[in-house]
């Protein structure tokens, strides 16, 4: 009753004290504004709010790939299983996609409400009845080549002047090859490396000919025909037929688009000029835009950049562009970063990709600042291009760390197709290993591995060397369990130099004393390395030769982890099959494997290890043969067996 | 109810009969200790095209058995939300995950052209004997 008392008094002390608090307030302001300011619309884009979504979520590391089944027997163990499941998958669309076209009577449906003309067959079109100009035009926006072209023979080539300007258009921006749009099977685009045009690719399409012929000699339609022949032309590297048909347009006192300078300064990589040549044709195309009245854009600029990654002393030409480019406001994008860190790279004669870190950094941080949608393909090459530099410039951790740091911000991570992120994750895994701990390198490695990216073998191969570089010491085992796993499990034990290197690195750390559970481990590795070598010499029917030093490691290690038995067997195997090796034994392993066969009691190995010693001449002869008197009590067959050898 | 058949299996003699867990609920133990293997709104009041849904569902389930041969080890799940179909079941562990990838992305592309709308496969995988739940 006291406690309520007291309860109840405090509780006026309270309330009174806000009263007198009050005229301490802040007052409200009595004077608000009467106008409501309604705020400017956003212009938003369709996936805006998508990707405003997507930005609330967090990365998972151990979630599994989106393509794939979230199982652990359909998640694929290795780079290739990857690809491979991929694109097996897309493999089965293709299939279903040619019933739906060639068999579309099977399956034709009408469920969707409005109609959905994506999920209906493709018309097939027979007579010129069932075609017309419209339909043409359709097929043309549609990017279809064969279609189209079949189209025009049914409508016996009489269509508008428009639409014979747009069929050649087409016919020009294709190569007049039918092209998979990459919505289609994107996988098999992603994993298609990019395809550098170097030599001349123009097919000579007579349809396409012959269309020129037509819309040059007509006025309204001579500026766009000719646009569209050089566009295409340059664009597949037939330079000669290009420039000539510039020529001819500036004969004619054609006013051609832009787009033609940019495909015309690009093609200049293909022809055999010299660099002040390259140089002043640049300039006499820049002199043509200006007194056609043609604005400068960034594929101009983009184009020049890639026609002076050819030249010498480029430098200066380039950033003096890049410059001039900047001033007139037209805004860099990735391609133009791209192209900049390939011509400063390689400015120096001594080194591929040096760079000076300053100038590295300052266009780093201009790529952080800003925002960029995917114009080109090439913009997909900037990430793994910068990683690349910053590896092999060894450039300390926080670059790497930066560069990934843009990498994830404001949707940057679009701007890496498959084969360019196993780049620069190669890239950024080997520049974290020469620069940090081992212990650090772990950690950051088992963040990325096997989650977002698989190492390839070269990557694995520089981990084990780094693993050898190092002084013998067992506390690195437990580490190099951890990758030993991976390499099993990422199927890369066909790749003999990293095997060998692998077990030389355990073999270097490993003692016979230590921890029965890292002991069992690397057993079980070399027991596995053991298995894959035999069923290999069993299946294959050529000759494999591996180095001694490997099958030496491997009995090393199977000693070490109590597998007697199969170490018996590889060192039966090697004296039965000597073509199978290279090399010899080194007396350093014979003496190894001669101790853990006295420490074991193992009678068998220790006569194989001395018959090696007498046939080959290495290892201590005299010392063997004294020990296995007096260490081993030999049965009958085993007192035969020691006096043969010695006897022979 | 006592004489009802469906969904309820006959024990062997030797016990030899096995069950999956779905198999061996019987159907009131619907909502209970097993669920539906068709997800949908269709049958709710006022629901959209109930007779529709039933009969594509049908035809998925068949489609699946025959394109997938002997390869399903469970029911065939379909639930249904917003515009899109996804497909769940067990499968056996066989043959190469390549093979099941060519299925998938077949699959799923022939139906989303029949449907008029995505469809997606979500796949678990087993043995023949991890899905046995009693013998009876």
């Amino acid at each position: 009753m006291n406690s309520l008392r007291t309860r109840i008094v405090n509780r006026r002390n309270v309330q009174s004290m806000m009263r007198k608090l009050q005229p301490f307030s802040t007052p409200v302001s009595e004077k608000s504004s009467p106008e409501i300011k309604i705020p400017m619309r956003k212009e938003r884009g369709p996936t805006d709010i998508l990707r405003a979504l997507e930005g609330t979520l967090l990365n998972d590391s151990t979630s599994n790939d989106y393509g794939f089944m979230d199982d652990p027997f359909f998640i694929p163990t290795s780079t290739k299983r990857k690809r491979i499941y991929a694109l097996s998958k897309e493999s089965g669309r293709r299939a279903a996609r040619f019933i739906v076209e060639n068999h579309s009577e099977t399956l034709y449906s009408e469920l969707s409400d409005p109609l959905i003309k994506a999920f209906l067959p493709p018309e097939k079109y027979t007579e010129k009845s069932q075609v017309s100009d419209e339909i043409l035009m359709e097929f043309i926006k549609k990017g279809s080549v064969k279609d189209s072209l079949h189209i025009y023979e049914l409508l016996e080539k009489n269509v508008k002047l428009e639409t014979k300007q747009a069929l050649l258009e087409l016919l020009c921006f294709y190569n007049s090859e039918e092209q998979e749009s990459s919505e289609d099977f994107p996988e098999e685009l992603r994993y298609r490396a990019r395809i550098q045009i170097n030599k001349n690719l123009w097919n000579n399409n007579s349809e396409a000919n012959s269309l020129f012929d037509e819309l040059k000699n007509n006025e309204e339609t001579a500026a766009a025909a000719y646009s569209a022949m050089i566009c295409g032309t340059a664009k597949y590297g037939s330079v000669n037929l290009a420039e000539g048909l510039y020529k001819e347009s500036l004969k004619k006192n054609l006013s051609i688009f832009s787009t033609c300078y940019h495909y015309l300064i690009q093609s200049i990589r293909f022809s055999k000029r010299s660099d002040e040549e390259c140089k002043s044709l640049i300039e006499i195309y820049l002199k043509d835009m200006i007194q056609k009245g043609l604005s400068l854009n960034v594929d101009v600029l983009n184009a020049i950049l890639s026609a002076a990654e050819n030249l010498a002393d480029n430098v200066t030409y380039a950033t003096s562009f890049f410059s001039k480019f900047k001033s007139l406001g037209i805004e860099p994008t990735l391609t133009t970063y791209y192209y900049l860190l390939l011509i400063l790279s390689k400015n120096n004669n001594y080194f591929t990709d040096t760079i000076d870190e300053n100038v590295f950094m300052e266009i780093l941080s201009e790529v952080k600042s800003k925002d960029f949608v995917l114009h080109d393909d090439t913009d997909q090459c900037f990430f793994s291009k910068a990683m690349s530099i910053a590896a092999k410039n060894y450039f300390p951790t926080n670059v790497g760390h930066e560069i990934y740091n843009i990498f994830l911000s404001k949707n940057k991570r679009y701007f890496l197709n498959n084969i360019q992120s196993n780049h620069f994750y190669n890239d950024y895994i080997l520049m974290v290993l020469y620069n940090e701990s081992l212990l650090d390198f772990q950690m950051f490695y088992t963040k990325f591995v096997p989650a977002v990216f698989i190492p390839d073998h070269e990557t694995m191969k520089n981990i084990m060397e780094n693993f050898l570089s190092y002084r013998k010491d067992n506390k690195l085992l437990p580490i190099m369990a951890l990758f030993i796993k991976h390499i099993v499990s990422f199927e890369m034990l066909y790749n003999n130099n990293l095997l060998k290197l692998s077990l030389k690195a355990i073999v270097k750390h490993c003692t016979s004393k230590e921890e029965p559970r890292i002991q069992k481990e690397l057993g079980e590795y070399a027991s596995k390395v053991w298995t894959h070598l035999k069923s290999l010499h069993e299946r294959v029917k050529y000759q494999v030769v591996l180095p001694m030093e490997l099958y030496s490691n491997i009995i090393i290690l199977l000693l070490y982890a109590s597998e007697f038995e199969k170490a018996l067997d590889v060192y039966d195997y090697l004296i039965k099959n000597p073509e199978k090796t290279s090399g010899a034994f080194k007396p350093t392993e014979l003496n190894e494997i001669f101790n853990q066969c006295c420490t074991h009691n193992l009678t068998d190995l220790a006569l194989l290890v001395l018959q090696y010693t007498h046939n080959s001449g290495i290892g201590d002869q005299q010392f063997y043969d004294e020990k296995i008197k007096s260490h081993f009590v030999l049965n009958q067959m085993q007192k035969q067996q020691l006096s043969k050898i010695i006897g022979s | 109810m006592n004489k009802s058949q469906s969904g309820r299996y006959k024990i062997t003699n030797k016990r030899s009969r096995p069950l999956t867990y779905e198999m061996a609920k019987p159907p009131y133990e619907i909502a209970h200790k097993k669920s539906w293997n068709s997800w949908n709104t269709s049958n709710i009041i006022n629901g959209n095209r109930p007779m529709e849904c039933a009969v594509e569902d049908l035809f998925i389930r068949k489609f699946l058995t025959g394109t997938w041969c002997t390869l399903f080890l469970s029911e065939i799940i379909i639930k249904r939300n917003h515009n899109m179909i996804r497909i769940a079941g067990i499968v056996k562990k066989s043959y190469d995950p390549i093979k099941y990838y060519f299925l998938i992305g077949y699959t799923e592309e022939l139906l989303s052209y029949y449907l008029h709308c995505p469809v997606k496969l979500e796949l678990q995988s087993a043995m023949n004997e991890d899905i046995i739940f009693k013998y009876i």
